[in-house]
């Protein structure tokens, strides 16, 4: 059995090693040429496990939701702080709104040069093509943008967090459809329309690319783990805080 | 807007910086645009983690 401690210190190792790989190797290795795409091809490396930080956290953010639910259940044994579930879930959310952005953002730059660069800068299809894909992705951030939207409309800690948990299972119940199902039904410019994902098939990318693509997706998900442990931490110490001032208060206002 | 573009993605030629090299220049901005974000992220995170513990220990004495 490896003691917590090891585990802890051991993903953040990995995590570092992987994505000093996933750069260094991926900048400098000898990859096929591909028409079109010329060295930009190596952003595969670093746009595509950007989708896969997201759909973790998404995954998260949904499990620490129902966590609340659960624990909020009366039926249900108590055995943990409610408002800490609520507080990671939003936590993770947060983080899955901030690699959308990212996707969204380096996936922008990646068709200025592919499916833009014989347009004019001033042009506004030269940056974005209104691919199913990149509008799917959009909306998946509004989503999510409305979820702390959602939030910040309630004042009380335990209906903001209710209503935020359902809302979150919806939120993520539309990431399948939105990143799965409609970017196959359209025709689009992204490799994956029609046909659906290409970074597992053996046969639409060759294993040179394959042998930094992994190890890279695998390193940015532990990165953003490392980022979520963070982000909990501090979550942990604003309810603590929360906890303190309302035992001040209470002591202030027995005393008076 | 166009006019900011011009001013950053565009130079006095047609063709964009970006393009420039065979687009290597667009992998490089993609990896400033990520770990640029990132360690942004991560420095307000650690500075409000701060504050944070020090409220907690200003609170505890």
């Amino acid at each position: 059995m490896i003691p917590n401690k090891y585990l802890g210190i051991g993903y953040k190792v990995l995590a570092v090693l992987l994505l000093l790989y996933a750069v260094v190797y991926g900048m400098l290795a000898q990859l096929p040429e591909l028409p079109t795409l010329g060295q930009s091809s190596r952003n595969i490396f670093y746009h595509v496990p950007l989708w896969f930080v997201t759909l973790t956290m998404a995954g998260i953010s949904l499990a620490y939701s129902l966590k609340y639910l659960r624990l909020t259940d009366p039926d249900a044994p108590r055995s943990g702080n409610p408002l800490l579930a609520d507080a990671r879930a939003r936590e993770a959310a947060q983080l899955s709104a901030l690699f959308i952005s990212l996707g969204l953002a380096t996936g922008i730059i990646w068709q200025r040069v592919t499916w833009g660069a014989d347009m004019h800068s001033g042009e506004l299809t030269a940056w974005w093509a209104w691919d199913p894909v990149q509008v799917c992705a959009l909306i998946a951030l509004l989503i999510y943008l409305a979820y702390f939207l959602l939030r910040s409309s309630f004042a009380e800690p335990e209906q903001r967090a209710r209503i935020a948990a359902v809302y979150n299972i919806f939120a993520f119940a539309t990431l399948i459809p939105l990143f799965f199902i409609i970017p196959k039904m359209l025709p689009g410019l992204h490799p994956t329309a029609e046909k659906g994902s290409f970074i597992f098939n053996k046969s639409d990318i060759s294993n040179e690319f394959r042998l930094i693509l992994y190890p890279g997706m695998l390193g940015f998900v532990l990165l953003g783990i490392w980022i979520f442990e963070l982000r909990s931490r501090l979550a942990i110490a604003a309810l603590k805080v929360e906890e303190l001032l309302a035992d001040k208060l209470y002591q202030t206002t027995s005393n008076g | 807007m166009t006019t900011l573009l011009h001013t950053f993605f565009l130079l006095q030629e047609e063709k964009s910086w970006l393009m420039q090299s065979d687009k290597v220049y667009s992998v490089l901005a993609v990896l400033l645009i990520v770990f640029g974000t990132l360690i942004v992220y991560l420095y307000f995170t650690n500075r409000k983690l701060k504050k944070v513990e020090e409220k907690i220990s200003e609170l505890e004495k």
